[in-house]
């Protein structure tokens, strides 16, 4: 490959020998690059400095690369595949419905396949389009060649069930976000599977058929072993954080069961949201909800689903009651509750036969409450009041999110009655 | 003879790290200051970029940016220009 000085082509003023050693010399300084899709750069320009550059490798000291091109920067990212690469993440986007060109998926599994993997402690692949089988074949090769350093994985399309294998029985995996479901895998060894992992975050259907697997295998292991000792956890009792994206699942008893056997959660965030014709799919009861605040009492940050506009969901200010008592660590909460006979469910907590024991108890330090969709009928003059009833129930409360006027008012309100 | 301190890898980085909370520009100008900081000063200057844009208009030749593909407001590499 030589080095070209001093003329013009294709419009373009080549640089002088001096100007490329500079400009390498730049590159070879950096440790940190995000290439974004308004990258404005024109292909003819990458083309050139691929042209002149002796080992076809950009920024030789890269550790962390963010890749988010467009399809005409495809065929060049494999200047920055530094093989000091600690971060990698390569992530392109395709208009709903519009196909991704030939050339860009080429260019996509070339820069997969070329990848050192061996060495990445964080790995985030979203291909654009889950469809191409030849995508998704080398993805799953290049998990396969994920090593020990692995702490975060992310990928957005479905694996082999040989890389889903692998990455179970990754040491140091911390973080994983998948869209597969499970392979066929007996409890024995799904007890042993995922030794770090504390961070799941699940997208679509069919990576929910990992819940009742962790469940099971953390049941299996606990009616086994001594729980008391971390490492004789099973996976679902390790978990810190469980995030479901991208779900129209209904939110009810036996959803819930599996979730309830990972008793060190501190983060839940079921982001799944009722559809406009299928009816609310929260199917949680007051009941349901103590349960829950029984076995999870660590959580910090609880999302059951923004609440919708059908108010018929049977839960009640006195979930909010139970949450409040008993989830001690509790910021931020999502959930549905009825908002019928609000200003009536906030009589004082005394008068209430179901809550008189947990009237006592301190409360959780909540700060945010977040009702979405969630309907509210009441006048001005009961503003105040149902202000004040939250507070009762959540002393801390500072912001009340939902999309109505009238839940503005009284997020304004609880400034006045604190 | 640079002072011995400045020999003191840590040191520089240390200024080096502490100028770039300044804005870029102070590590521009303590590159230009000093050869011996010179290195120091563009290795953390350059250390984390969120596009090429500036890597290549502050080094390579206006002209192979005269593309109308690439207008030339799109990043502020021309600052550097020359003096890196």
């Amino acid at each position: 490959m030589g080095i070209v000085t001093g003329v013009v082509s294709n419009g373009y003023i080549q640089p002088t020998r001096a100007e490329w050693d500079r400009f390498r010399r730049n590159a070879s300084w950096m440790r940190r690059l995000y290439l974004k899709q308004n990258s404005k750069i024109p292909g003819e320009v990458l083309r050139m400095i691929s042209d002149n550059l002796p080992n076809g490798i950009l920024c030789p000291g890269l550790q962390h690369l963010a890749l988010t091109p467009k399809f005409h920067i495809l065929p060049f990212c494999r200047l920055f595949l530094s093989p000091n690469l600690t971060e990698f993440s390569l992530r392109c986007f395709s208009f709903a419905g519009a196909e991704i060109p030939d050339e860009a998926v080429s260019s996509f599994t070339s820069t997969i396949t070329e990848l050192q993997v061996s060495s990445l402690q964080y790995l985030q692949i979203s291909p654009g389009s889950s469809q191409i089988p030849s995508v998704r074949s080398v993805i799953s090769d290049a998990v396969l060649r994920c090593g020990p350093p692995l702490t975060e994985l992310s990928v957005s399309v479905p694996l082999s069930d040989a890389a889903v294998r692998h990455i179970m029985l990754l040491p140091n995996l911390v973080k994983w976000c998948t869209k597969d479901g499970p392979p066929s895998v007996s409890l024995m060894s799904l007890s042993d599977a995922f030794p770090r992992l504390r961070i799941l975050q699940l997208l679509g259907e069919a990576s929910l058929e990992w819940l009742p697997l962790f469940g099971a295998a953390t049941r299996h292991t606990s009616s086994k072993q001594d729980t008391h000792t971390p490492s004789h956890r099973g996976p679902g009792q390790k978990l810190k954080t469980l995030d479901c994206f991208r779900v129209q699942v209904r939110v009810d008893a036996a959803f819930i069961s599996p979730i309830m056997l990972f008793h060190g959660l501190v983060n839940l965030g079921l982001k799944s949201s009722c559809s406009g014709s299928g009816g609310c799919a929260f199917n949680l009861m007051d009941d349901n909800v103590a349960e829950i605040t029984t076995a999870l009492p660590r959580l910090r940050n609880a999302l059951f689903g923004p609440p919708c506009s059908h108010n018929s969901c049977q839960t009640t200010v006195s979930s909010l009651v139970l949450l409040s008592t008993r989830c001690k660590d509790l910021v931020y909460l999502e959930i549905h509750f009825n908002t019928t006979n609000l200003c009536n469910d906030f009589e004082p907590i005394p008068e209430n036969p179901h809550l008189r024991d947990l009237c006592a108890l301190p409360r959780c330090r909540l700060q945010q409450l977040s009702v979405s969709n969630a309907p509210i009928w009441i006048g001005e003059e009961d503003i105040g009041p149902v202000a004040a009833g939250f507070l009762r129930i959540f002393p801390l409360l500072c912001h009340i999110l939902g999309r109505t006027s009238t839940w503005v008012k009284i997020s304004r309100e609880l400034c006045n009655n604190r | 003879m640079p002072h011995p301190i400045i020999e003191i890898n840590e040191l520089t980085q240390l200024v080096a790290d502490l100028l770039l909370l300044d804005g870029r520009q102070s590590l521009v100008s303590l590159a230009c200051t000093c050869r011996a900081l010179e290195e120091q000063a563009l290795s953390t200057l350059w250390s984390e970029q969120s596009s090429l844009e500036t890597l290549i208009k502050s080094t390579l030749p206006p002209g192979i940016l005269s593309s109308p593909q690439f207008p030339p407001q799109v990043c502020n590499g021309d600052c550097y220009r020359g003096r890196l």
